[in-house]
């Protein structure tokens, strides 16, 4: 079904207090992510792009207001959501197969199953040949994927990534971002996917949020209807790249004067 | 031998349980942690006369030494590893539906691992430490401690040698065979630690 809400926020306010200090981190965020689509936040950095996704995830709770991911609030971290984060955190003593099968093993899946099903996801994602090694001996790139095979393989509902590729070099993150379009189009996968770059974010939404700086609110959503894969050079695609600069330029002031007063 | 076994064997099945609590629990580590520091200060050797008052002469004594002499390390070194196992780690495997259980053993266990090891490497030296003084003060029945001791009423060096190599050579045998045996095929090999070059 197209068009389809998959997750709403309704409201969600989020402080946080250390000590006397409170830092109100997301104030009456309000947001509709559709199902299959690809969404990114954009925001300046602080502005609570990654708490709201850690909300959604479920490892921090709202302050006050409610997330509902298919009409039912989510409370707790569950495998109907996956998360890939900017450090890939991949256990170390478990092989990139024994990374992508962590979530089919908690599930009780039995093992034959777990290993060919994983099998598959390595494939899409390029790793084929590389089952049987360390994280360790990997590339950030290549962790990365594995990082993103791992969220994958258990089938969640919906994709949260926090910055994946916010530590990688400028060649290798083009790289990732092409092969997550193709990895997006073969699962439709509703994807909520954070970052700061609004390059990437041109190049991968279907919607783009833009945050205002803290307390984080919604600026403005634009919808990028280009056809896919996009080019990084396209007249459409740069339009809307300066459209998405023009409203977040505003914000990322406001946030440095944020930062100059602290 | 026997009494290190023991003594060093108490400190693991003791101290590394209460190293995973204190690590995951702060009302635990709060109340504990007090404890523990001033205890740690003390030097094993010197309980040795309380306990022969209390416990008396023999094996008990000396293995309650040993105990004490590698608990400390074992119970700190597990500790930080729990706490140095990060929260991202944790968060991915809770996403995937693990629950407590299976969170403690497929990531927190492993990922405490290298503080552990390098723990149980300082402990083996602490217990041999307190091993050779407690047997020289606690022991009628012969050991490696006792016999140093006991060579210095004959004046005979050469034993008190052979005791001293004993001990090194079995230390040794302890740190290289089984801890680093341990080591190479677990956190070497999953790169947490750099190889010996």
């Amino acid at each position: 079904m197209k068009d389809k809400v998959k997750l709403k926020a309704i409201g969600v306010t989020k402080i946080f207090e250390e000590g006397k200090q409170k830092v109100v981190a997301l104030k009456d965020f309000n947001l509709e992510v559709k199902e299959n689509e690809f969404t990114v936040i954009v925001g300046p950095s602080g502005c609570g792009k990654s708490t709201f996704l850690y909300m959604v995830a479920g490892f921090e709770k709202p302050t006050e207001g409610k997330i509902l991911l298919d009409g039912k609030p989510i409370t707790k971290p569950g495998p109907d959501r996956g998360i890939v984060f900017q450090e890939p955190a991949l256990y170390p003593w478990r092989t990139v197969l024994g990374n992508v099968m962590f979530g089919l093993e908690i599930m009780g899946m039995p093992k034959e199953k777990a290993k060919k099903k994983a099998m598959q996801y390595i494939k899409m994602v390029g790793l084929t040949g590389f089952e049987n090694a360390y994280p360790h001996t990997l590339s950030g790139g290549m962790k990365q994927r594995v990082g993103i095979a791992r969220a994958l393989a258990y089938d969640p509902e919906i994709l949260l990534m926090d910055e994946p590729f916010g530590a990688l070099d400028a060649q290798t993150r083009k790289i990732m971002q092409q092969e997550l379009v193709k990895i997006w189009e073969k699962t439709k996968k509703t994807v909520i996917f954070v970052t700061h770059s609004v390059i990437e974010a041109v190049y991968l939404a279907d919607t783009i949020v833009v945050m205002t700086a803290r307390p984080g609110r919604v600026k403005g959503i634009i919808n990028v209807d280009l056809p896919r894969p996009r080019s990084y050079t396209d007249k459409e695609y740069l339009k809307i790249r300066e459209r998405v600069l023009a409203l977040l330029e505003e914000e990322v002031r406001k946030s440095l004067e944020l930062e100059r007063k602290i | 031998m026997y009494r290190f076994a023991v003594g060093y064997g108490l400190g693991i099945l003791i101290g590394i349980p209460l190293g995973f609590l204190m690590g995951t629990s702060k009302h635990l580590y709060r109340l504990v942690s007090p404890i523990l520091s001033i205890l740690i200060s003390i030097p094993t050797i010197a309980w040795v006369p309380l306990f022969l008052i209390i416990i008396g002469i023999g094996d008990e004594t000396i293995i309650l030494t040993i105990f004490l002499g590698c608990f400390f390390s074992i119970v700190y070194s597990t500790m930080y590893g729990v706490r140095s196992v990060s929260k991202e780690l944790i968060w991915a495997a809770k996403i995937m539906g693990a629950n407590k259980t299976a969170i403690f053993l497929k990531v927190v266990l492993p990922g405490a691992l290298v503080s552990i090891i390098t723990g149980l490497r300082l402990a083996v030296g602490y217990s041999w430490r307190a091993l050779v003084g407690a047997e020289m003060l606690a022991s009628i029945t012969g050991g490696i401690g006792y016999m140093i001791y006991a060579a210095r009423a004959f004046n005979a060096i050469n034993r008190m040698f052979a005791g001293l190599f004993i001990i090194a050579v079995a230390g040794l045998l302890i740190d290289q065979f089984i801890l680093g045996t341990i080591e190479k095929k677990t956190i070497e090999k999953w790169g947490m630690v750099r190889r010996r070059e």
